[in-house]
């Protein structure tokens, strides 16, 4: 047998046998993605031209000395202003005069707060603790300086940013980020080897969701790239901010310094203040968006370098593992699964490898960014945030500690590993190679490429498709893909000279494929009115309600549609056999409406692997099985409308409880209202639940359709009809 | 009107209806950046720039920017100048997809009655309404994104549809200003290779020079008769309109100082030649730039040869018993092998595809693959391309893969139709011996 038709033979049998290969593909998948620790690779910097340990680091101890003395300064100038001027604005009053001082090249932009997405209701984000002034705010306030390149040509530039004012922070947070920044600037702006220019930005964090200047970030970089853009609103409540912005910025475009093309951009948050003991790394942006792996692995080995005890992105054990019983930033805390499965395959150190994936693919799959590094990924701007602060578990007080390192020789490690990551920067002459974007961190030294972690994804995927494909091709009956194959070859070599009779085994199905197809659009335009409702009200019971309706309403559809022909038309033949010609038969409503749905799904997660992985994999996983389970056959231990209803509201409980088990979470915490919400005040930037109502619950809508196939036979009392109904032998099959 | 046709005509009319709600909304501009919607050869801003040239009185094919014949130069010019391009931009672009309609409408009509008054041959094939053949073009998300898009596809799909329906009433007048619009719009390789089938069609089904029984096997000497008369017809009227559209042509083009060669050579040279290379649906732009320059002339031929080599046996074979089938398959195939296809040309000779329900009876399941392949490579080619250019996590290749794809499943369409109707062909003819 040659090897073409060893091929066709073989995709024929998988394709015959599609129900045990769908689900082989599937447990393939779930085994390979409970594998992944196995086939974790060892991190590596893919661009040498960082040249990470093969220079000379200007910043010294004279330099920390001073960012100690600029530090007490800055702590000084804001306790001693006058009381309606807020902290964050008084220490930004500081930089600039500290900033003409030095005679560096600095901008102020105002940026107005679009308080419709950025700051719903009034007690959001725990901004109440700060002056009674924000919350009449109407504009923020960044404040950036520049760098200049003596020898540069102006077109690539570097950013740091240090964002300060976030919720929480405390007045030595701001200033020690202050102070650093300000003797990093100075040293880099008098090297001789700086090639781009640097620009350093001050964020104001008091607004937006989360706490780490985002929506600062984000009007920078509008304004950046699109000049006027971030002081425009139409908005009337914002005619005041119009007459401050008047005041601060006259002229935007002339007052607003560049650096030409960004190239890198490096966050610094110090939660702590001046402690240099854990440099914890964060690459985490909008969506699973991640910048070049090389972004990750540089700053590791910098930290090192530079000293820092741990660093790496699970250096802050708390973050990914949930062992450090911390504030679960993602955590997953499904201890019991991970160390079964560890049990089975490699003992505890595998189990921990899996947590660590686990914990950093939910990170992924939430989309929602923990540091302003996602703003500048949102412009194809390679970035990373680092977070420098002390070991966990041991009493700060404050920014000054009492063990650890602090102070001076802080500054020290801070400046140090500020100076070498601009450093790395400035010595690229190319783009970082397109290969390096994809990627899942195992530990701060493993990782799983595009090339392993997308396996189990496409095993799943591939399990819906087969049996798509299988539904369409040869339809739900037994005679196989084979017979169908073989008996066309033989009809037409023969010509019809045995009359062109045609057997029932060896017609092609025919489908009625505008029914089904009518039917998933109106499931799926079903969706999209929940997530209508969803982001107008943020209501959970409004949500549910809107949802099951539009449930309701498909799944009426489609017993109405199918009931028009309700004269056992199922597995009748289209065509006259007698002329030769082929036959068709023709399939159950309920398998076209499946394979219509199947490769919906297929489509939809294909695509959305592409972008965030994780998430794809995160709503493959149930979807799939559900999806392949749905069949119209009658009979059984479960009747048709039974198994629809469960579809429709066990299977999303059960999903979200053992969810909210694996995360650690309280399942009556996980509200859809609070979804919605945070959907909004992310600026509806982030997938899930858009995901969750127009892809996961449509397919959801759909797989209870096809159990609905089966009423009608159930009601007609078929089963005589089991053995010969075309949804006879698949459902018993799956049964 | 029969009840199966009710939704068919809501169908379309939701066709229409999303037209000109896309004009509305203000989606021409975007639509029409997109590569996949408009190509070097239609795309607004090179439409603007030489219809702003000609506006200076510089002639508009002066730099490299416009690469449209005249007179749609001189129709579409002066509606999309000024950006954005509102609903009045859309509108001849929505009436050549309803000549799209008509036309096509008109040859399903003659199809059926071909089919009933040939009898039993075709009875069991029972081919699909004409209402319903003009709802799959219209509401055909190809075809509703490319007129969106202000893409000259539409305009081709009309030509060619005019000309299969000039053909099918017998009209060689229509059926050569449909092929002659065809080449004048840039495609005279498939305008050439159509001419037979489109002859042997007017005799056929139109009932040109004397024939037009229907009757298979008999009275061939008639038959071939008729169709050598239409032949000569239809190439009489094909060369009468091209002299009038590149006389009218000249005489628009006379006020800008441009030569006849200027026009011409970068209208149809530019498509021959392939000299734009930046990406598109095709096959030309990855596989020229990785070239040898050495290499680049025979390459050329040998792309450019691909459509007559393929379609000359098709025509041969099932040039006598589906005629219009044939136009189906040149047509396919010179996209394929186009240096700058889009979607809307794709949605063109989709427009024609249900008209062979009969003929492809039995490919049910296969299509699935088919339509998959289709769907999925309308998926993908955005996502690479953001991959790419805007994310710059990708490179060419993931965009070229997607561009096999989209040329794959063409191909496979091409594979299936032809196999399914040269079977049923044979199969009919054994019958009826």
């Amino acid at each position: 047998m040659r090897p073409r038709d060893a091929i066709v033979a073989g995709l024929r049998r998988v394709i015959r046998h599609h129900v045990a290969a769908s689900t082989a593909l599937y447990l393939l998948g779930v085994l390979a993605a409970a594998l992944y620790p196995a086939l974790a690779r060892r991190t590596f910097v893919d661009e040498n031209a960082f040249l990470v340990a093969q220079t000379t680091v200007g910043f010294d101890r004279r330099d920390a000395r001073d960012a100690s003395e600029h530090y007490r300064a800055a702590i000084d100038a804001a306790r001693t202003s006058p009381g309606d001027v807020h902290r964050s604005d008084a220490l930004r009053g500081w930089l600039e005069d500290e900033l003409d001082a030095l005679g560096m090249e600095r901008y102020r932009q105002a940026f107005a707060l679009d308080r419709h997405s950025w700051t719903r209701g009034d007690d959001d984000w725990g901004r109440r603790s700060d002056a009674s002034s924000i919350d009449n705010a109407t504009h923020g306030v960044n404040v950036h300086a520049v760098a200049r390149a003596a020898r540069g040509n102006g077109r690539e530039g570097i950013v740091l940013a240090t964002p300060i004012g976030a919720p929480g922070a405390t007045l030595e947070a701001d200033a020690a980020a202050l102070a650093l920044g300000l003797v990093v600037m100075r040293t880099i702006a008098s090297a001789p080897w700086l090639a781009k220019d640097v620009a350093w930005l001050v964020a104001d964090a008091r607004w937006g969701p989360g706490d780490h200047g985002i929506a600062a970030t984000d009007a920078w970089l509008r304004e950046y790239h699109d000049p006027g853009s971030s002081t425009h609103h139409s908005a009337g409540h914002l005619t005041q901010h119009r007459r401050h912005r008047a005041q601060l910025s006259p002229s935007p475009l002339a007052l607003f310094g560049r650096v030409g093309a960004l190239q890198q951009a490096y966050v610094l948050e110090l939660p702590e203040g001046a402690v240099a003991d854990v440099a914890s790394i964060n690459v985490v942006g909008f969506n699973g968006a991640l910048p070049n792996q090389d972004l990750l692995n540089v700053p590791v080995q910098l930290a090192k370098l530079a000293g820092f005890p741990r660093a790496g992105i699970f250096a802050d054990s708390s973050r990914f593992s949930g062992t450090g019983g911390g504030d679960g930033d993602g955590g997953v805390k499904g201890g019991d699964l991970f160390d079964a499965v560890g049990a089975v395959v490699g003992g505890a150190p595998f189990a921990a490898d899996l947590r660590r994936v686990a914990g950093f693919a939910l990170a992924l799959a939430r989309g929602t960014p923990a540091g302003s590094h996602a703003s500048f990924k949102s412009y194809a701007v390679d970035a990373v945030t680092v977070r420098m602060s002390g070991s966990r578990g041991v009493p700060t007080g404050g920014a000054h500690r009492r063990d650890g390192v602090s102070g001076e020789d802080a500054f020290l490690r801070l400046g140090t590993f500020a100076e070498s990551a601009v450093r790395c920067s400035n010595n690229l002459l190319e783009t970082l190679h397109h290969s390096m974007f994809y990627y899942v961190m195992v530990d701060d030294d493993r990782f799983l490429s595009i090339a392993e972690y997308v396996a189990p994804q496409g095993l799943m995927l591939a399990s819906s498709l087969v049996t798509a494909i299988a539904l369409a091709v040869i339809g739900t009956s037994t005679g196989g893909v084979a017979s169908v194959f073989v008996a066309e070859k033989t009809r037409g070599k023969n010509g019809g000279k045995n009359g062109g009779k045609a057997t029932p085994a060896a017609t092609a199905p025919a489908h009625d494929w505008s029914s089904a197809l009518a039917l998933a659009l109106l499931a799926h335009v079903a969706g999209w009115c929940v997530l209508l409702v969803a982001t107008r009200t943020a209501s959970t019971a409004a949500q549910l309600a809107a949802a099951y309706a539009g449930a309701l309403a498909t799944a009426a559809a489609a017993l109405a549609t199918w009931s028009n022909n309700v004269d056992g038309d199922e597995g009748s033949f289209d065509g006259d056999e007698g002329d030769g010609r082929v036959g068709a038969r023709r399939e159950p409503p309920w398998a076209t409406l499946k394979v219509v749905a199947l490769s919906v799904q297929v489509a939809s997660l294909g695509a959305l692997t592409f972008f965030n992985f994780a998430l794809a994999v995160a709503v493959t996983a149930p979807l799939a099985p559900l999806q392949l389970w749905a069949h119209g056959g009658v009979g059984g231990a479960i009747k048709p409308w039974l198994r629809a209803a469960l579809t429709l509201v066990a299977a999303p409980v059960l999903l979200v409880a053992t969810s909210c088990a694996a995360l650690g979470t309280d399942a009556r915490a996980c509200s859809l209202g609070d979804a919605a919400a945070a959907h909004v005040a992310w600026g509806e930037r982030v997938h899930v639940l858009p995901l969750a109502w127009c892809v996961a619950w449509p397919g959801l809508v759909l797989a209870a359709c096809v159990h609905l196939g089966g009423v009608r036979g159930w009601r007609r009392g078929a089963s005589t009809r089991e053995e010969e109904a075309p949804g006879g032998p698949e459902g018993k099959k799956r049964r | 009107m029969r009840s199966r046709d009710r939704g068919a005509v809501a169908l379309a009319a939701a066709g229409v209806l999303a037209r000109v709600l896309l004009a509305i909304l203000g989606w021409t501009e975007s639509a029409s950046e997109r590569l996949e919607l408009a190509s070097p050869v239609d795309a607004l801003a090179r439409i603007r720039e030489g219809h702003a040239l000609w506006g200076m009185g510089q002639s508009p094919y002066g730099g490299s920017a416009l690469h449209a014949p005249p007179l749609y130069l001189a129709l579409v010019g002066p509606l999309v100048a000024n950006a954005p391009a509102g609903l009045v931009a859309s509108v001849p672009f929505i009436v050549a997809d309803l000549v799209v309609a008509v036309a096509i409408h008109r040859v399903a009509t003659a199809s059926t009655r071909t089919s009933r008054a040939r009898g039993s041959d075709a009875a069991d094939a029972s081919p699909t309404s004409p209402a319903w053949v003009v709802a799959m073009f219209l509401a055909n998300p190809f075809s509703i994104a490319s007129c969106a898009a202000a893409s000259s596809a539409g305009f081709r799909a009309a030509a060619l549809a005019v000309a299969v329906a000039g053909a099918v009433e017998g009209t060689p007048v229509v059926a050569g200003a449909g092929c002659a619009a065809l080449a004048y719009l840039g495609d005279p390789t498939c305008a050439a290779l159509t001419v037979p089938s489109l002859a042997r069609a007017m005799a056929r089904e139109g009932g040109f020079g004397e024939e037009g029984t229907g009757k298979k096997g008999k009275g061939k000497g008639r038959a071939g008769g008729g169709a050598r008369s239409a032949f000569v017809h239809l190439c009489a009227w094909i060369v009468g309109w091209i002299v009038a559209l590149v006389g009218v042509s000249q005489a628009v083009m006379s006020n800008a100082r441009a030569a006849p060669m200027d026009w011409i050579r970068a209208t149809y040279g530019f498509r021959l030649v392939a000299e734009d290379l930046s990406p598109n649906l095709g096959c030309f732009w990855y596989f020229f730039t990785e070239m040898f320059d050495n290499f680049r002339v025979f390459f050329l031929f040998a792309f450019d040869y691909f459509p007559v080599a393929l379609c000359v046996p098709v025509v041969v074979r099932l040039g006598w018993d589906e005629p219009l089938f044939c136009v189906f398959v040149a047509r396919l195939l010179c996209v394929v092998f186009s240096p700058y296809p889009t979607l809307g040309d794709a949605s063109g000779y989709l427009a024609l595809l249900p008209l062979f329900r009969a003929q492809l009876a039995g490919a049910g399941g296969l299509g699935y693959l088919v339509a998959a392949g289709y769907v999925a490579s309308a998926l993908l080619s955005p996502i690479m391309w953001r991959l790419w250019i805007v994310d710059r996590v990708a490179n060419a290749n993931f965009f070229f893969a997607t561009t096999l794809a989209w040329m794959a499943t063409q191909s496979a369409l091409c594979v299936l139709c032809v196999e399914r109707v040269v079977a049923n062909s044979r199969l009919a003819k054994k019958k009826s011996e």
